[in-house]
């Protein structure tokens, strides 16, 4: 239980970043934390108990195993957080270049 | 399925409007011209029919009563007097679209007055709004894209209503029947009212009845005369007051309170602006106000529950439309003529345009309620209608009515007043040089406002006979009310003869004592400058500067009392506020996320 | 056709235009619209050829738990069929548009990676697939919000995207907790156990849920990126944002999970009734206020989205059919009226309706396609908008709601008044401006006279037999709600 209220600590941590932080990176950084957080819920949610890695071997007897689903997710996960967290950093140094600053609060010609 | 006259009237017009898109003007002409011979004959044949009806997917979807037939006969006879007015003349660069919206307006228009589904009526009735929109966007003013963006937003937001309205009707009658001749909805709980409400605000809005009424006199003038004849002077009224009816008989059981409410907002509608018409100087809008007050007395008279007042508001619509679209009409004459409708610049017209000068002459004494022209016994069957009314309710009721009587009839010596400054101003006063130049009206014109002045005369003269023992009896019985008492005291005989007789008494005082010298003005031994001239805009002058009605004026100029700008500055001012929650913070963005989640969470755990 | 091949053509395009293109757009442009009309065109052979049953295609031949399914219903065809067309008129449109900002081949690339995501949404059976299928979606658009290159566009994008990483986090938390509660991630697999599960577990994923899609679907509060992202998008982009990408992403998840999936709980249903009605008012009030002509579209697209989701929330089959009618006729006439404004935008090279004046000259194409669809959006018959929205309000009586009636009605006038202001100020205004030249192209023109065309004929889809072949079955899908898990399932 204590793994599932830090995993989710962890999550709050991410979006407390992103609804504090003015600097785009830390946005960014704040947002990866937050897809860390829903990776590790994942996994725990498909772990059970002293059970081994889902592989099954020959000559090995069959024991209970971790779900394998999950862990497929997660994978799948990162790489569109991979993908995402690329497209953010470029659009930050774009935006750079535009309004010379990092800070969020500053980046608001558009409102209304 | 084609073969259905009903049906007829609606496909001929609309499919001759769409291929009037593709053709030249002089066809285009000839064709709506065709349309409405064809129509009007398919009309008059209709008389003795009973029974006709449209049915698709086993709905009856058009069906024809006498009542219906009123308003159709009256849209078909408006609409080929003022399509003989339109034949020329007609700005250059709009004609082209103007024939071809023509007949669509004729096409929705007779599909509103046809429909007995709430569907098909609905849809005819938006339709006939965007025809309006469309005609207004022909304008050639600074402000006519304002008007028509006003008028629509009053008119399309009105279909809104009505849709909601209709929507309402169907489900009070537990769900049973589009139709909107069976319903009779008795007003009992908040959902009847609010359903009679929303019909009221559209019918009210198409007709122009206060508070909806703003949109009237700024159409007039912005928008080409000939467009303005048409849809708010005649067609309008029809629908919006064929509505009204439609309320007041089928689709409603009303009772005394609605009756004094409806009353109240007629005799509204008429003070406010008739007093709005008599400060205007410009001959369009004061027209436009005059065709606001005029709508009152059919509110008057439909709702005020004595059958002879309905009757009567009956009549005073098909009056209605023919000498507003009449004057109108005049009014486009001498525009087309001199190039303005301003009031300050006319002038002593009546030299150079004796007909028109008749015409209006005529059109302006019949919405005065002059006898014996038309206007006089329609308003008349109204009084009397109420006055029967009357007396057969409580004390207090009575005050209340008597109060929107007496206003009704003041407001009618003031329209009396009004066109007397109207004629005054373009058709008397000095003969002004500069109009030296300016021809009649062209044939076709007169021989429009002509038709229209000879109807004022034969449905005030013969007024039992023809409208009303044809039309309007009918009408009322096949929408199940009794034939009213006694048709009101009038004698249109007498009254001539009284009116003749005082006419040529007047004649003979004025030879017998004629004392008079006519002379040119003159100032110092000098011909009179322009600025001296007598302005018939300048009558009502101190009427405007009466306290407090100076403070109304103003504020009415300002438009505080426009039901559309206070709307407008409603929506803006929240509009702000809301603006204000959107400054383009990331955060905040995050923060209405998360709230809303929050909120979720809580709401969820009750 | 057959299922895959509608993430296969635009995934396979995608590619293709990246690898053969030169530096030339023609070979793109070509490429990208051969793939959508065979998309439309696919989706309308499944139209024709479905008898209204569920298809069900088995990836690698593994049976519902194990493999990822593909399932093909009414409401599935009808989505991919308003993706077809919306697509296709966009990059015809695109074609000159695009050009106006640059000539490269990148714009087609991403614009297919988002066809993919969104045709993946609609035909996957399995929630994680869909999932990442939206990620493909988002992820080009972030990118093609912020294809124009302008300060305004990188913002724009740079928000849309934290807002819709946050959102997608969300899902994916929902996602864990579902798998986590029923032991499964196929759609129908999870309908089946949803009866058996505690309710409060329901609700927590319905909230996240209801966060995540809600977000995608632009639903007040949830909506703040939507002004932004669709007002500084390229033209084309904004019709695909508006006109498709909220109601596949959006919309259509939501149908999906809360309908199918959960069986439509009176709870989510009122909820929804009051977020509709509430974004409708808000945006409503918030759209007339605009001068900027693609902010103000952007506003008036979350005022629909609430009808939308007011049908649905009434639940009746009434609400239900309004609502889905509402869903392809706000795809056509949004699309519109942003081709008009890209149109406007390429001529005048402002977007300020203040400074725009008398176009109805210089551009009657645009001029009269906008005058339609706006009409079409305000509900004027006889245009489609009028009869969708007609149903609703019917719906909302019907089922004892007046009030939210009123509200709707009060709604229609806001919009009435809003695209009335674009026509008034954009095309009939009595300002003249200093342009001679309009720039508009054959391809733009074709593209705003076909969807105008469909404003008109749209409305025959309500016709009584024809709606009984189209629409009805849509409606069914949605509202026999346990039907989809047992067709799926095969019972």
């Amino acid at each position: 239980m204590i793994l599932y209220l830090l995993c989710f600590t962890l999550l709050l941590v991410g979006l407390y970043g992103i609804l504090t932080k003015r600097d785009l990176i830390k946005i960014i950084l704040s947002a990866s934390i937050m897809g860390y957080a829903t990776n590790l819920l994942l996994i725990l949610f498909a772990y059970r108990n002293g059970s081994i890695f889902p592989i099954l071997r020959k000559g090995v007897e069959t024991m209970p195993m971790v779900d394998p689903l999950p862990q497929a997710l997660v994978l799948t996960s990162i790489v569109i957080e991979l993908g995402t967290t690329a497209l953010l950093v470029a659009l930050a140094l774009k935006l750079f270049q535009k309004y010379k600053t990092y800070d969020i609060t500053k980046i608001r010609k558009l409102s209304g | 399925m084609l073969n259905n006259n009903l049906l007829l009237l609606i496909l001929i017009p609309l499919a001759v409007s769409f291929l009037n898109i593709f053709l030249p003007t002089i066809i285009r002409k000839i064709l709506v011209f065709a349309t409405l011979v064809v129509t009007s004959v398919i009309t008059v044949n209709l008389f003795n029919a009973n029974n006709e009806t449209f049915t698709l997917f086993s709905n009856t979807v058009l069906s024809l009563d006498k009542m219906s037939y009123f308003a159709l006969a009256g849209i078909q006879l408006l609409s080929f007097i003022i399509l003989i007015f339109s034949l020329k003349g007609v700005e250059k660069n709009i004609e082209k679209q103007f024939f071809a919206l023509y007949p669509l307006t004729l096409a929705f228009s007779n599909g509103v007055v046809l429909s007995e589904n709430s569907f098909s009526f609905l849809i005819f009735w938006g339709m006939s709004g965007l025809t309006l929109y469309l005609f207004s966007l022909l304008g050639k003013t600074k402000d006519s894209p304002q008007t028509a963006k006003k008028t629509f937003i009053i008119i399309g937001g009105s279909d809104a209503f009505l849709i909601m309205g209709l929507a309402l009707v169907w489900f009070l009658n537990s769900g049973n029947s589009w139709s909107l001749l069976s319903t009779n909805i008795p007003l009992v709980d908040g959902l009847s009212y609010t359903a009679f409400f929303l019909f009221l605000i559209a019918a009210f809005s198409k007709a122009g009845g206060f508070p909806f009424h703003t949109w009237i006199p700024d159409y007039s003038k912005d928008s080409p005369i000939e467009s303005v004849a048409l849809l708010p002077a005649s067609l309008d009224k029809l629908l919006g007051i064929y509505l009204l009816a439609r309320m007041f008989t089928t689709i409603f059981e009303i009772n005394v309170i609605i009756n004094l409410i409806i009353v109240t907002l007629g005799a509204l509608t008429i003070i406010i602006a008739v007093m709005m018409a008599m400060i205007q100087h410009n001959g369009r809008k004061l027209l436009g106000y005059h065709a606001v007050s005029q709508v009152g007395y059919m509110i008057m008279g439909i709702g005020s529950g004595s059958v002879l007042a309905f009757a009567g508001g009956l009549f005073h619509m098909i009056n209605n439309t023919i000498y507003k679209s009449n004057l109108f009409l005049t009014l486009g004459s001498v525009e087309k003529r001199t190039g303005t409708s301003d009031l300050d610049k006319l002038g002593g017209l009546g030299k150079v345009m004796p007909f028109t000068f008749i015409m209006a002459l005529i059109g302006a004494l019949s919405i005065s309620g002059i006898p014996p022209f038309n206007g006089f016994f329609s308003k008349w069957m109204i009084y009397q209608g109420i006055i029967e009314k009357t007396a057969t309710l409580s004390a207090g009721y009575q005050i209340w009515m008597i109060i929107c009587l007496v206003l009704a009839i003041f407001g009618s010596a003031l329209t009396l007043a009004s066109f007397m400054k109207f004629i005054h101003a373009i058709y008397l006063g000095k003969y002004q040089k500069r109009f030296s130049t300016i021809k009649k009206a062209p044939v076709n014109q007169i021989l429009s406002t002509g038709l229209l002045s000879l109807l004022c005369i034969i449905f005030g003269i013969w007024a039992i006979k023809i409208p009303l023992n044809n039309f309007i009896l009918p009408a009322l019985q096949d929408s199940g009310l009794s034939s009213p008492q006694f048709i009101g005291t009038y004698n249109p005989q007498l009254m001539i003869i009284l009116f003749g007789l005082a006419f040529i008494t007047g004649i003979i005082i004025f030879l017998f004592t004629k004392k008079i010298k006519l002379d040119e003005n003159y100032l110092g031994g000098m011909d009179s400058e322009e600025r001296f001239r007598v302005l018939g805009t300048e009558f009502y002058n101190e009427v405007k500067e009466m306290t407090p009605l100076n403070t109304l004026y103003k504020w009415a100029e300002k438009k505080y009392f426009d039901i559309y700008n206070i709307s407008t500055k409603f929506t803006i001012s929240t509009a702000k506020l809301l603006q204000k929650a959107h400054p383009g913070q990331l955060q905040l963005y995050l923060l209405y996320i998360v709230v809303g989640l929050l909120i979720f969470f809580i709401v969820s755990l009750k | 056709m057959i299922l895959p091949l509608f993430i296969i053509i635009p995934l396979l395009s995608a590619f293709l235009i990246a690898i053969v293109s030169g530096k030339k757009d023609n070979f793109a442009n070509g490429l990208s619209i051969i793939s959508a009309l065979l998309l439309l065109f696919g989706a309308i052979y499944n139209f024709i050829t479905q008898n209204q049953e569920v298809i069900i295609y088995k990836i690698g031949n593994w049976d519902a738990p194990i493999g990822i399914n593909l399932v093909q219903d009414s409401l599935t065809i009808f989505m991919l069929i308003i993706v077809g067309l919306i697509s296709l008129t966009s990059l015809i449109y695109s074609r000159q548009y695009i050009r106006y900002i640059s000539t490269d081949w990148k714009y087609y690339s991403l614009f297919m990676f988002l066809i993919t995501g969104m045709n993946g949404v609609i035909i996957t059976g399995d929630l994680f697939n869909l999932y990442v299928f939206m990620e493909i979606a988002l992820l080009s658009t972030y990118a093609l919000v912020a294809y124009g290159g302008k300060a305004e566009e990188f913002e724009a994008s740079f928000k849309y995207a934290i807002m819709g990483i946050v959102s997608s986090t969300f899902i994916l938390v929902g996602i864990a907790i579902t798998y986590s509660a029923t032991s499964t991630l196929t759609l129908a697999k999870i309908a089946e156990q949803i009866p058996h599960i505690n309710t409060k577990i329901v609700y927590l994923v319905g909230g996240i849920f209801l966060m995540g899609f809600g977000l995608k679907a632009a639903i007040i509060p949830f909506h703040t990126w939507l002004p932004d992202a669709h007002s500084s998008a390229p033209a084309p982009i904004s019709a695909m944002l508006s006109g498709v990408m909220i109601k596949v992403l959006g919309i259509y998840a939501i149908i999906r999970i809360f309908y199918n999936i959960f069986g439509a709980p009176e709870f989510f249903l009122n909820i929804f009734m009051i977020l509709g009605v509430i974004s409708i008012l808000i945006a409503g009030f918030l759209a007339i206020t605009q001068w900027d002509m693609k902010r103000l579209l952007a506003y008036s697209s979350i005022s629909q989205i609430g009808y939308i989701l007011l049908g649905l929330g009434i639940g009746s089959t009434l609400g239900i059919l309004g609502a889905v009618f509402h869903i392809f006729n706000h795809a056509i006439f949004k699309s519109l009226l942003f081709y008009n404004a890209g149109s406007v935008e390429m001529t005048t090279e402002t977007r300020d309706l203040k400074k725009m004046g008398n176009l109805k000259k210089l551009m009657p194409v645009t001029s009269k396609t906008s005058m339609i669809a706006s009409l079409a959006i305000s509900g004027i018959p006889p245009f489609n908008g009028f009869f969708s929205k007609l149903i609703i309000i019917i719906a909302a009586i019907q089922s004892g709601h007046p009030i939210l009636a009123a509200l709707a009605v009060i709604g229609s006038i806001q919009t009435l008044a809003a695209l009335l202001k674009v026509q008034r100020f954009g095309f009939h205004s009595e300002n003249k401006t200093e342009v001679t030249e309009n720039k508009t192209s054959f391809g733009m023109k074709f593209a705003m006279i076909t969807l105008a065309f469909l404003c008109f004929a749209g409305a025959i889809l309500i016709i009584p037999g024809i709606r009984e072949v189209t629409l009805d079955p849509i409606v069914e899908v949605i509202k026999n709600n346990g039907e989809y898990m047992n067709m799926v399932l095969g019972r």
